[in-house]
């Protein structure tokens, strides 16, 4: 019963969440001055060569059709109330196409990379931190520190700028601003071929995210290791003649690992992040560049519906890790709900 | 023969009347010796030397187009083109007669609205709107043509037309026989359509508004190859290009019609605008080629139209290559796959790339090859010239009556070094100062009617003492004689635009030596706080090129313009009287019928913008076009825009590349199924 309210609770108290951040993320787009229209004039102006005189009725007409016409918090209820009653996030207007097949085209490749970075990036370091420990002030441990701390010190954007220059200036190499080749865009199946041609597009984003990913992992791995390999019961372990492999293997790294795997939650927001930096230099069209291109347009209900959506997916992952602890810790339970009555 | 461009235009529009300009307006200060870039050097040419409307013995067309014939799926060429097809002519291809096949790869950062462009929808920008429809008349290919043959634009689907004595009606020749992409006929019906049912028709937002050829314009189909504009008042030449890209660009009236709401009770104007989504394909189109698959935010696959009405000399129909890409990226990313060499087209415009861009174009193993046209591209400041707009305070007050002071204006343009603010945007030989006014690669620019104030701090700031701007305090910063506060005015511009801010960095700093501190402030649509008169200083690009395109943005011709002299919102507005010859200037090029007259008029705008520092010029550089070296008949010095974009300008049809270096086509052999 007790975990029952506890639940009820937790999903109670996100709902004036969410509404607080939509109405955030919808006022943040409002505030900055001018509106989808404007972008579109000038667009226009430049494109055609019309004047604004000229445009004028048609920019008017378009205010109406779009409701920007409308109070702001009138545009707000319109939005919520299209959500709620039809998951209709609205409609973008750069993009000509509803907003959730704006977004849903690109966040499952945003957050696809994001988990392959992450797992692969996760064991390299774990693996890279072992290797360190186990040779502790050897050349090995130097170059893997040296390794980690650039991945550490260097900004994501600046590797990919870097990356992007030989890739265009020097290798004029065909795998640029795309997910796929064009002969793969108009394949709509998947064959190796059509997956080797992915990889050869996002394979910067895949080096950039691990190797900046792997940094944090290899450090914390190689101190940990270090620390429970300096404890008592390796000590003991060793004075009973067990072998140094056996010691690494059944006692040590499994006890070093507890707080990397533990981690690995909180890296996946850095790896999303990470993520949506690099495609942006890249222009490799994952959610990083939507937000990028949303924002300069003034796409606002596109950059709205992203700021909810991506609120909800770490509103519902926060949820759900305070519930399985909760579900695991009757001590949590009881504190939340003694802290609540 | 090879000559100058830039120096034909000066030599015809100079010409005899320079006389009538008085030699003490003219030369204050001689500009420098401009120099050019090599891809400056083109051949021009007469204005039927482009093209011409003739049949030939014989026609030709692609190889697998006569397969499709040979199965019954086509009828034969000769019944598909015109009796008279549009004939381009060998004299005006760089690279003469091409040969069929290949693809043309486009990168853009627009995504297709709609197939609807009667109805206002674009199809992404960048070339695939251009792709599709084609206009009564043309404009872009304007720049190839001889200044002494610049009588308006060149014909199109309007044959040719002809204006009665009174210049009140426009009679327009349309081209015979010619087919939409589904083989259904082209005629006075579709523009009938266009104008009646859409420009006509308040509820369609139609490019072209219910006035936009004069109020009260109607039109009169006389018979299907013939239509006549019939006017309240006489028109001016200028009139025509009014039926160019994209106002005057018919759609297929057979298509439209039944959704339209005036033939379908059913249809609203909504369901109009939308009738031909961007996934509904392929569209009926005039142009060269068909959108046949739309990826959403990746690709647009265009081939070729069967029914494309224009050929070459040899009689080969035209377009020469089969296939057209547009990637769906962004609009940056249109360089960087230009410069690698996946993308075959682009616009460069940010100088800063410019000594890059060079030196990968001269290496051997570069795909890609930059064109540097004309100095189209030009920078300055503008100053409110409002005393009531924007105004917030007294010392917004006083710098406004500052600003209407033309010793104030001439001040500044001495404090600025154009020299220096040219090579902070890229260094060498790319600038060139900019007096304000026309850019040097505008056919109306003259440099006898430019008036120049070079960098002379000794004198700016004898100027600016003359005027009680002295340093009261001792604080190293001029003050306002009224209002006693330190000379600080707040500069707009735009943040996006790295060009920009590296120009407001070296104004900041060369105002501060004359004791004038500037604020910068960004912002990222430099358009809404214009459009608001919000503002005492802008930092922006200059894009007057044509005198009778875009001419509210840099004239008053009416209450909002220009930005920086707008009526107030109550209506008030003070014009200084060299504005009100500026607006007569700018009204006789729109309605004389002399050349002459009209190069006249645009030197009185030159000489009376840069003698009363209207604006105060910065610096102008080329743009340049990016192609990919494997396409020919890409012709040097294609400016990235003048009458029109580069992508119409380079009259694509004609592009074309040898067969052994040809891409492979994604979807070869295939032709567009309605």
């Amino acid at each position: 019963m007790g975990l029952l309210v506890f639940m009820v609770q937790r999903v109670l108290a996100t709902i004036p969440l969410l509404i607080g951040i939509s109405i955030v993320s919808f006022g943040l787009i409002i505030a900055v001055p001018g509106d989808y229209v404007d972008v579109w004039l000038n667009q226009t102006m430049s494109m055609t060569g019309q004047t604004r005189a000229e445009l004028q009725a048609q920019a008017d007409a378009m205010r109406i059709a779009m409701g920007l016409d409308k109070p702001v918090w009138v545009q707000y209820l319109v939005w919520v109330e299209g959500i709620v009653t039809a998951w209709d996030f609205g409609y973008s207007y750069s993009y000509s196409q509803p907003v959730l097949d704006v977004i849903g085209t690109r966040l499952p490749r945003s957050i696809g990379i994001a988990i392959v970075t992450l797992i692969v990036g996760q064991t390299i370091g774990a693996l890279l931190g072992i290797y360190a420990a186990m040779n502790q002030y050897k050349i090995g441990d130097t170059v893997a520190t040296v390794f980690a701390f650039l991945g550490i010190v260097i900004p994501k954007f600046v590797i990919a700028l870097i990356i992007l220059y030989f890739l265009a200036f020097v290798w004029h190499s065909p795998y640029i601003g795309a997910l796929n080749s064009a002969e793969y865009v108009i394949q709509d199946y998947w064959t190796f071929g059509k997956l080797w041609d992915f990889f050869k597009h996002v394979w910067p984003i895949l080096l950039i995210s691990i190797w900046a990913g792997q940094a944090y992992t290899l450090r914390m791995m190689r101190g940990n290791l270090l620390d429970v390999m300096n404890s008592q019961y390796v000590e003991t372990a060793r004075s009973k003649g067990l072998s140094r492999r056996r010691i690494m293997i059944i006692h040590a790294i499994p006890n070093a690992l507890h707080p990397v795997i533990m981690n690995m939650g909180s890296r996946f927001d850095y790896m999303i992040k990470g993520e949506l930096e690099i495609a942006i230099v890249l222009g490799i069209p994952t959610i990083g560049p939507l937000i990028l291109g949303s924002i300069a347009s003034q796409d606002m209900l596109v950059i709205a519906a992203i700021f909810l959506i991506v609120s909800v997916i770490i509103v519902a992952g926060n949820l759900l890790a305070d519930l399985m602890l909760a579900l695991l810790d009757p001590r949590v339970r009881q504190a939340t709900l003694e802290a609540r009555s | 023969m090879k000559i100058a461009r830039s120096r034909v235009w000066l030599a015809v529009l100079s010409g005899t009347c320079l006389a009538g300009i008085p030699a003490s307006h003219a030369v204050a200060d001689a500009m420098p010796t401009e120099t050019s870039l090599s891809s400056l050097e083109y051949e021009l040419l007469g204005r039927d030397e482009l093209w011409t409307y003739r049949s030939l013995d014989s026609y030709s067309e692609a190889p697998f187009l006569s397969d499709l014939v040979a199965k019954g799926e086509l009828p034969p060429v000769e019944e598909r083109l015109p009796s008279e097809p549009l004939v381009h002519l060998t004299g005006a291809m760089s690279d003469g007669i091409g040969e069929y096949g290949g693809v043309f790869r486009h990168v853009i950062g627009g995504r297709p609205e709609g197939w609807n462009w009667m109805a206002g929808q674009h199809q992404g920008w960048g070339g695939i709107n251009m792709a599709m429809q084609e206009c009564l008349v043309r404009v872009g290919a304007l720049w190839q043509v001889k200044a002494e043959d610049q009588s308006g634009p060149l014909p199109n689907l309007a044959t040719s037309w002809n204006w009665n004595d009174e210049r009140t009606e426009l009679t327009l020749n349309l081209i015979e026989g010619a087919h939409w992409s589904d083989g259904d006929p082209f005629d006075a019906e579709d523009v009938r359509f266009w104008w009646e049912d859409n420009a006509q028709d308040e509820n369609v937002s139609a490019w072209m508004s219910p006035n936009g050829m004069g109020e009260g314009t109607t039109l009169e189909v006389i018979d299907p190859a013939t239509v006549r504009f019939n006017f309240q008042l006489p028109q001016g030449p200028s009139r025509v290009q009014s039926l160019a890209y994209i106002q005057g660009c018919p759609g297929p009236s057979h298509v439209l019609k039944e959704h339209h709401p005036t033939y379908n009770s059913d249809a609203t104007y909504d369901s109009y605008r939308g009738a031909l989504p961007s996934d509904l394909l392929p569209p009926v189109v005039m142009g060269p080629w068909v959108p046949v698959v739309h990826r959403p935010d990746e690709i647009v696959i265009m081939r070729r139209n069967p029914y494309y009405w224009k050929v070459d000399e040899a009689g080969n129909q035209l377009p020469y290559m089969n296939e057209m890409h547009f990637k769906l990226t962004t609009w940056s990313d249109r360089t960087t796959q230009a410069v690698a060499g996946t993308g075959d087209f682009s616009n460069m415009e940010n100088p800063g790339n410019y000594v890059e861009a060079l030196k990968q174009s001269q290496a051997a193993d570069s795909p890609t090859k930059a064109q540097f046209g004309p100095r189209v591209l030009s920078w300055e400041l503008e100053l409110n010239l409002s005393e009531t707009l924007g105004v917030k305070d007294d010392v917004d007050r006083e710098l406004r009556g500052l600003f209407r002071t033309k010793d104030f204006r001439v001040a500044l343009s001495h404090a600025l070094d154009r020299e220096a603010i040219g090579q902070s945007i890229a260094r060498g030989p790319f600038s060139y100062p900019y007096p304000g006014g026309f850019s040097t690669g505008s056919p109306y620019y003259d440099v006898d009617s430019t008036v120049y104030r070079p960098f002379d701090q000794a004198k700016a700031n004898a100027m600016l003492d003359a005027l009680g701007l002295t340093d009261t305090d001792g604080n190293g910063l001029r003050n306002l004689p009224g209002t006693g506060g330190d000379m600080v005015i707040d500069l707009v511009y735009d943040t996006s635009e790295p060009t920009d801010k590296k120009q407001v960095d070296a104004v900041v700093s060369m105002l501060a030596e004359v004791g004038i501190s500037i604020l910068p402030r960004t912002v990222e649509e430099i358009e809404v706080v214009a459009d608001a008169g919000d503002f005492n200083m802008l930092e922006r690009r200059h894009h007057w090129v044509i005198p009778t395109r875009q001419t509210c943005d840099y004239v008053p011709i009416s209450d909002p313009c220009p930005d920086w002299h707008r009526v107030d919102n109550d209506g008030n507005r003070t014009l200084f009287d060299w504005e009100v010859e500026m607006v007569e200037a700018v009204n006789l090029i729109q309605e004389t019928w002399d050349p002459a007259a009209a190069a006249e008029a645009a030197r009185t705008i030159q000489r009376i913008w840069t003698e009363n520092v209207y604006t105060i010029g910065l610096t102008q550089a080329p743009a340049a076009l990016l192609i990919n070296k494997r396409i020919r008949n890409a012709h040097p010095g294609t400016p990235v825009f003048m009458f029109e974009w580069a992508e119409d300008g380079v009259v694509r049809e004609r592009l074309w590349v040898p067969a052994g270096e040809q891409l492979e086509e994604l979807l070869p052999g295939t032709a567009p199924v309605y």
